[in-house]
C-alpha cells in the first residue's frame, strides 16, 4: 500500500509542475528568457531543467540508462509541450512509488553511487519544489510577479480536487 | 516501503543547515527582498517556524508561541532549537495512520488529514528555502542549495 502522505505529495507535485508550466506558456515569450543572478539560468532553462530531470530520475528507479535529454524551445508552444511532458513523466513516476525500499546503483556525475529508491523519490519532490520557487522569484525580480505559490500548495491542491 | 519519512528527515536536517547559514550573516541580509512589497528574508525565516507551529497545532493541538522575528544572526541561532523541536513533531506522525483531523481555525472547523499536514510541511519549507536562496543570489550572496539536497543529506548521514 502506498504511503498516503507520499502519494498526496506526489500527486500535488505533478499538478503544481503542470500548473506552473501552463502559466509559463501563457506569458509573453520574452518572460521565458528572464534571468536574475545568472544570465544562462533563465525561466525557460529552469523549467527545462525540472522536466529533463524527471526521466533521468525515473530511469534510476527502473534500473535503466538515462534517456537523451532534449530541451523544449523557449516559446509558448514549447512550454505547452513541456507542461504536457511533465504531466506524462510524473504520471509514469507515480507507478514507481508503491515499492518496497530497495538499494539502487547508478551513475551520478560520472561516479557510480548507491542510494535507496526512497531517496530518489524524496529528491525528485524536493528538486521540483525548489526550482518552481526559483521560477516564481526570477519572474518577480523582473517585475512579473504572476506565479502565486500559495495557490499551488498541497492545501490548494486538496481544495481543487475535492 | 517507500514513504515520506526520508523527505521529513531531510526537511529537519536541511532546516538546521539552512538556519546555521544565517548565524554569521550581517543584519542587512535579513531585510533583503526579491522585489518591492515581497517578504524580506528575515520574515520568511520567521514564517518557516510559524508554519511549523501551525502544523504542530493541527497535529496535536499545542498552541503556538510568540516567536521573536528573525532580524539578525543571533536570533537565527535561537531558531535552531525551535526548528528541531517542531520538525521532531512531524516525524512523530510519519509512521502512524492517516487520521482525519478537525482543526479549530479562525473561521471555523478545518477538515484535514495527517497526510495533508505532513505533505504541506515538506513542500512549504522547501519552497521558501528556494525563495530565500534566490533572493540571496539576486543580491550577490551565495547559498548553495545543492549542498542541502536529499543526496547530500543521505551522503552526510551515511545511511545510504
Amino acid at each position: 500500500m502506498t504511503d498516503p502522505a507520499l502519494l498526496r505529495l506526489y500527486k500535488h507535485m505533478a499538478w503544481a509542475n503542470h500548473s506552473v508550466f501552463t502559466q509559463l506558456s501563457e506569458l509573453p515569450e520574452e518572460a521565458l528568457s528572464y534571468s536574475a543572478w545568472n544570465p544562462e539560468w533563465t525561466v525557460g532553462a529552469v523549467a527545462n531543467h525540472i522536466v529533463m530531470s524527471q526521466p533521468r530520475l525515473l530511469a534510476r528507479m527502473k534500473k535503466e540508462a538515462a534517456p537523451y535529454e532534449t530541451p523544449f524551445p523557449l516559446t509558448s508552444e514549447g512550454m505547452k509541450a513541456l507542461a504536457a511532458q511533465s504531466l506524462q513523466n510524473d504520471e509514469a513516476f507515480l507507478n514507481w512509488i508503491d515499492k518496497p525500499e530497495e538499494m539502487l546503483t547508478f551513475v551520478r556525475y560520472g561516479e557510480t553511487v548507491s542510494f535507496l529508491n526512497t531517496t530518489i523519490v524524496a529528491q525528485t519532490i524536493n528538486h521540483g519544489i525548489e526550482h518552481r520557487a526559483q521560477i516564481a522569484d526570477i519572474l518577480a525580480i523582473n517585475k512579473m510577479d504572476v506565479i502565486n505559490l500559495d495557490a499551488l500548495d498541497p492545501i490548494s491542491y486538496e481544495r481543487a480536487h475535492r | 516501503m517507500i514513504s515520506l519519512e526520508t523527505s521529513l528527515r531531510h526537511l529537519a536536517w536541511s532546516n538546521q543547515k539552512f538556519f546555521t547559514m544565517f548565524i554569521d550573516q550581517p543584519d542587512e541580509i535579513f531585510g533583503l527582498t526579491a522585489a518591492d512589497g515581497e517578504w524580506p528574508i528575515g520574515q520568511l525565516l520567521t514564517h518557516l517556524a510559524g508554519s511549523g507551529e501551525w502544523y504542530r497545532y493541527c497535529l496535536n493541538g499545542a498552541t503556538w508561541t510568540d516567536l521573536k522575528p528573525v532580524v539578525n544572526g543571533s536570533v537565527a541561532k535561537e531558531y535552531l532549537a525551535i526548528m528541531a523541536e517542531l520538525d521532531a513533531v512531524l516525524l512523530e506522525y510519519v509512521t502512524g495512520s492517516d487520521q482525519d483531523l478537525e482543526i479549530e481555525g479562525e473561521n471555523g472547523i478545518i477538515h484535514a488529514t495527517v497526510s495533508l499536514i505532513l505533505s504541506q510541511a515538506v513542500m512549504h519549507a522547501a519552497e521558501h528555502k528556494g525563495q530565500i536562496a534566490a533572493i540571496m543570489k539576486q543580491q550577490g550572496h551565495h547559498i548553495d542549495l545543492d549542498a542541502l539536497d536529499v543526496w547530500s543529506f543521505i551522503h552526510q548521514s551515511k545511511s545510504k
